[in-house]
């Protein structure tokens, strides 16, 4: 009895452990084809505008490519962010990490600029507003 | 070998005067072969010259030994070589006196194919065994003569059996095939006098020793190319080591014998050489000049060794002065050689050394004595002032000079040759001048005036050689190497004749050459004057050998010898120059030896002698000269005199060498050099390549084994170790390749001149600091981790954060070595440039990166985090690889300390933990 119990629930966590790498394999393979159709269906767009296609490895190397770019590219943020001794990830760190990069930087800065502003902006209407409301309270 | 020879002896049983004699020349050959290390010739030779001083022994004690006898003892000996391989040796064994004929015929039969030549020469030496027999019996100086000649034949063969013996199982019929073969052709090439066949013949056994392992009948047999290659070398390193010794032996008793000497012992040098020559197509040409430089080279370096090894006992030597001036009265030279012979056999060395007493004695002998002393004596001041002024700037023009004279060799072997005539002719006037000076220090002046005009004539030819040494000027690169070299040669010779002096030498000479060069010379002249007082001459020699007393006694010595010129004191000084000359011919020849290191087979061989001779000749020049000057300035005049000695050296050399030789011979002040020498040759054939050197080796060592037996035994205990190695002539080869590859791993230009000692000196001193400590150190940890991209860029970081910015091109040596030490290939020097690039691009970026992180971090100021961060991106860092991994893997405990904090007792963590 004890056996066939301990057995069940042997069973019962293996089967619990194995949903829950499944479950995390699960994620990481759907995030993964999520980027695979991605650069897929970029690719596709950029092989049209140049008349040319793009054959299922390439894309595929482009995905696993992009991947482990991303998990670079996160871990550093990770570490800037740390060794910035923040919590969150911030443009900053962002900008540290694609520094190398003299183009993407430039894109970041103008990014990060215009959602600057863009925030800006927000904060301006919203003060607006909501000093309006207020306004329009006091009136 | 050893069984052999005893196996021999035993046949010999009914000559047993012969086999003993045979067995002691085996017994000295062994030393002699551990002496001679390298070149299985020379160790023949070296063999043979102890063996003669035994024999000579023997003869005395025994009988008196008639060049038949001697011939025959040497036939027996080869013979003995044989039976030791083949019965039908033994059959000559039977009958002593027919051996030498049986040996003979069983050559022709054996040679049966043998050349017209072969049986002419083999005639011939039938006929000089004759008459060397008759001459050498009826008076006894003349006995001792013959003896000393069937010493000189028995010892060239002697040696060549040994060889034989060692090499390989040579039936005597194979050795006296190849001597045979050879023999003509040197011979031939050399002189046709058929008293050189003698001589010619040991060498040609050495010759054939080498040649006949590999083939058996043919002459030289260069052509088996697996036991040739060796064989070649050792047999040219042979034969030119034996020529020189066989040279000096019979050269002497050729001299001695008959008074036209010189001549003959020239004739004899060149037969000598001539075998030499015939070993080596090379040497044949130098040969034919050498030979006298040999001889006398040999004999300065038997007298050096009798006066250092053997003790003379004053008792013996009066004796043997009173005896021999009374029958000798006539020719002072003759008397003076049959004195020396007769104490060469009572005690050879004994003889030598008498002969340096005899210099302070009024005995005719003395006078000989003092005049060959005082030949040399000059060309001692002239040493002395070479060492002096190789010191100063004079060692530069000298050291130039011998060099020249190598290089000279090389190419106007033709101009050193009538050099070495003209320095013949001046040494033979410097011979008379020096026993005039003998007979008064007033006669010393005018012999010193005639030394002077000599030296004039010296100097017309030493200008000749300044041409040449203009040629060798080019060699300069390679004479500042051979200075330095000199130096350590110097240094060594030094130690090997004085081993206390030496040590305090070789210190001292680091760090001033010069100083050493005085020391030396004063040492020398300390060394003589005690020898010439207490025949015991090493002893004397070690406790003068006390450098810095020995250094303040060498100043009083020179300030006497300036400032008294009596006879003693000439005699004295030039014994002690002769020491010091010697030294520096060893160390001419050794630099000759450098310089001529591309060229060296047939030059060094030639140039090597011929430099000896040189040098000798620029002595006695020097002698000359220092004797006029030293009463008036002292050591200031010699040494000025010393550079224009220097030019003459060259000229003298080459002709004076065999006037020099005996000379020296006369003079005992030589012995306390021969040791040095010895050493010297050594290191020299240890480098083996310079045959010259082996060729100097050869005959220096020889004739000190053979005046010194006792003295040699030290040496051959030191040396035994090569002999016992060396014992086939192709094994010696291959040891000394072996250490020479070794040494050339280091330099081979120590290796080649200076000797093992030395070399390891300078190796350790400038290797140690060179090799491991600034770069190596610093990787060697990260080496040894074996994560060789993370140990670099880790090393390279803490001098980069520490000094690299301050030295903005880190050191092409530095650099190179650390990229040198994590390639696994060969690394080209045009790396360096790219390399160079990338790195300043690396270190950049590394520098930049730590700034933006250190300012991402809103601080001004890089710290560990930012190193960290920066490793973690460069991906040495991952959640696997803490930090503190890589710095308890890569980092010294010094860093480590500053980097990982420590809990110590009382709670205190050190470092102190800085994060918050």
């Amino acid at each position: 009895m004890l056996s066939t119990t301990s057995c069940r629930a042997n069973v019962n966590f293996r089967e619990k452990m194995a949903t829950a790498m499944d479950e995390e394999e699960r994620k990481l393979q759907r995030l993964k084809a999520a980027v695979h159709y991605t650069v897929g269906r970029l690719c596709q767009s950029i092989g049209e505008d140049h008349q040319k296609e793009f054959s299922r490895q390439v894309i595929a190397a482009i995905a696993e490519t992009t991947f482990r770019q991303c998990d670079i590219f996160a871990k550093d943020l990770e570490a800037f962010a740390r060794h910035a001794k923040r919590s969150t990830v911030s443009v900053e760190d962002v900008k540290l990490t694609a520094r190398r990069s003299t183009a993407l930087s430039n894109f970041i800065q103008r990014k990060s600029e215009e959602i600057a502003s863009a925030n800006q902006e927000q904060r301006d209407t919203r003060k607006k507003i909501a000093g309006k409301r207020k306004n329009t309270e006091m009136v | 070998m050893s069984g052999g020879l005893p196996k021999q002896f035993g046949r010999g049983g009914p000559g047993g005067q012969r086999v003993r004699v045979v067995q002691r020349v085996a017994d000295n050959a062994v030393v002699l072969h551990s002496l001679l290390l390298g070149s299985g010739r020379g160790v023949c030779r070296g063999i043979v010259a102890p063996g003669q001083t035994e024999r000579y022994a023997m003869d005395s004690v025994d009988e008196d030994v008639s060049a038949r006898v001697l011939l025959q003892s040497v036939i027996h000996t080869e013979s003995s070589r044989s039976p030791i391989t083949r019965s039908a040796s033994q059959a000559q064994f039977q009958s002593p006196g027919s051996r030498v004929r049986r040996s003979i015929r069983l050559r022709k039969s054996d040679v049966g194919t043998l050349t017209p030549q072969e049986a002419l020469k083999q005639s011939i030496k039938k006929k000089l065994h004759e008459s060397t027999s008759r001459f050498t019996l009826p008076v006894p100086p003349s006995k001792r003569r013959t003896i000393s000649e069937g010493v000189r034949k028995i010892n060239t063969p002697a040696p060549a059996t040994a060889s034989l013996l060692y090499d390989d199982d040579i039936t005597p019929r194979y050795l006296l095939r190849g001597i045979l073969q050879t023999e003509p052709e040197t011979s031939l090439l050399v002189q046709d006098r058929p008293v050189k066949k003698e001589p010619e013949l040991p060498s040609t056994n050495s010759s054939l020793h080498s040649n006949r392992p590999s083939t058996g009948l043919s002459d030289l047999d260069f052509p088996d190319m697996t036991t040739t290659v060796n064989l070649s070398n050792t047999v040219k390193g042979l034969s030119r080591k034996r020529p020189r010794r066989s040279l000096n032996i019979t050269a002497f008793n050729r001299q001695l014998e008959h008074e036209d000497g010189q001549a003959e012992g020239g004739s004899a040098t060149e037969k000598d050489l001539s075998p030499l020559s015939s070993a080596s197509p090379n040497s044949i040409t130098f040969s034919l000049k050498t030979p006298f430089v040999d001889v006398r080279t040999e004999k300065r370096g038997f007298q050096r060794k009798v006066t250092n090894r053997k003790k003379i006992c004053l008792e013996e030597f009066d004796e043997a002065l009173q005896n021999r001036l009374a029958a000798m009265g006539g020719d002072s030279e003759l008397s003076v050689r049959e004195d020396q012979q007769g104490l060469s056999e009572t005690v050879r060395s004994e003889g030598f050394t008498l002969g340096q007493s005899d210099l302070t004695a009024p005995d005719i002998t003395h006078d000989i004595i003092t005049s060959n002393t005082a030949l040399y004596s000059l060309p001692v001041d002239t040493a002395t002032t070479f060492t002096i002024t190789t010191q100063d700037k004079d060692t530069i023009t000298g050291t130039q000079i011998q060099r020249e004279m190598g290089g000279m060799k090389d190419e106007d072997e033709k101009v050193m040759e009538e050099v070495g005539e003209q320095n013949e002719d001046k040494m033979e006037l410097d011979n008379k001048d020096g026993e005039d000076l003998a007979g008064s220090a007033g006669q010393r002046e005018d012999s010193v005036r005639q030394k002077v005009s000599k030296s004039q004539t010296v100097e017309a030819v030493a200008d000749s050689q300044t041409e040449e040494d203009e040629v060798a000027e080019s060699q300069t690169a390679e004479d500042e190497v051979a200075e330095s070299q000199t130096a350590e040669d110097e240094v060594a010779e030094s130690q090997t004749a004085e081993d206390e002096v030496a040590e305090s030498q070789t210190a001292e000479d680091e760090v001033a050459e010069s100083q050493t060069a005085e020391d030396e010379v004063a040492e020398s002249q300390t060394a003589e004057d005690e020898v010439a007082e207490s025949q015991t001459a090493e002893d004397e020699v070690a406790e003068s050998q006390t450098a810095e007393d020995e250094v303040a006694e060498s100043q009083t010595a020179e300030d006497e010898v300036a400032e008294s010129q009596t006879a003693e004191d000439v005699a004295d000084e030039g014994g002690q120059v002769v020491e010091e000359g010697q030294e520096k011919r060893l160390i001419s020849q050794s630099l000759t030896h450098n310089a001529m290191h591309i060229s060296r087979r047939a030059y060094c061989s030639e140039g090597g002698v011929k430099v000896a001779g040189v040098i000798e000749g620029g002595r006695g020049y020097k002698s000359m000269g220092a004797a006029l000057y030293p009463t008036e300035t002292g050591w200031a005049g010699r040494r000025s005199e010393g550079d224009t000695a220097g030019e003459w050296h060259n000229g003298p050399e080459v002709g004076a060498s065999e006037s020099a030789h005996t000379r020296t011979v006369t003079l005992g002040s030589v012995p306390p050099s021969p040791l040095p020498q010895e050493d010297e040759l050594e290191g020299l054939s240890r480098t083996g390549t310079s045959l010259g050197n082996e060729e100097m080796e050869n005959s220096m060592p020889p004739l000190e084994i053979t005046f010194e037996p006792e003295n040699n035994a030290p040496h051959s205990s030191n040396s035994s170790l090569h002999p016992i190695t060396a014992q086939s002539p192709a094994e010696h080869e291959e040891d000394w390749d072996d250490v020479e590859e070794g040494d050339g791993i280091r330099s081979e230009e120590l290796s080649m001149k200076t000797p093992a000692f030395v070399r390891e000196k300078r190796n350790a001193l400038p290797i140690d600091p060179l090799a491991t400590p600034t770069v190596l150190k610093d990787l060697q940890p990260s080496v040894s981790a074996g994560a060789a991209a993370v140990v670099k860029p880790k090393a390279v970081r803490g001098k980069r954060t520490g000094s690299a910015k301050k030295d903005p091109g880190l050191s092409k040596s530095y650099i190179m070595s650390v990229f040198k030490h994590f390639a696994k290939t060969k690394v080209s020097t045009d790396v360096y440039p790219v390399l160079k690039e990338i790195m300043e691009r690396y270190f950049d970026r590394l520098a930049d990166d730590l700034e933006t992180f250190a300012a991402h971090a809103k601080r001004k100021t890089i710290e560990v985090e930012d190193v960290e961060l920066l490793m973690r991106r460069q991906g040495f860092v991952t959640d696997i690889m803490p930090v503190n991994v890589l710095i308890e893997k890569y980092l010294p405990m010094e860093s480590r300390k500053l980097l990982i904090p420590v809990a110590t007792s009382g709670n205190y963590v050190i470092p102190k933990p800085r994060r918050k």
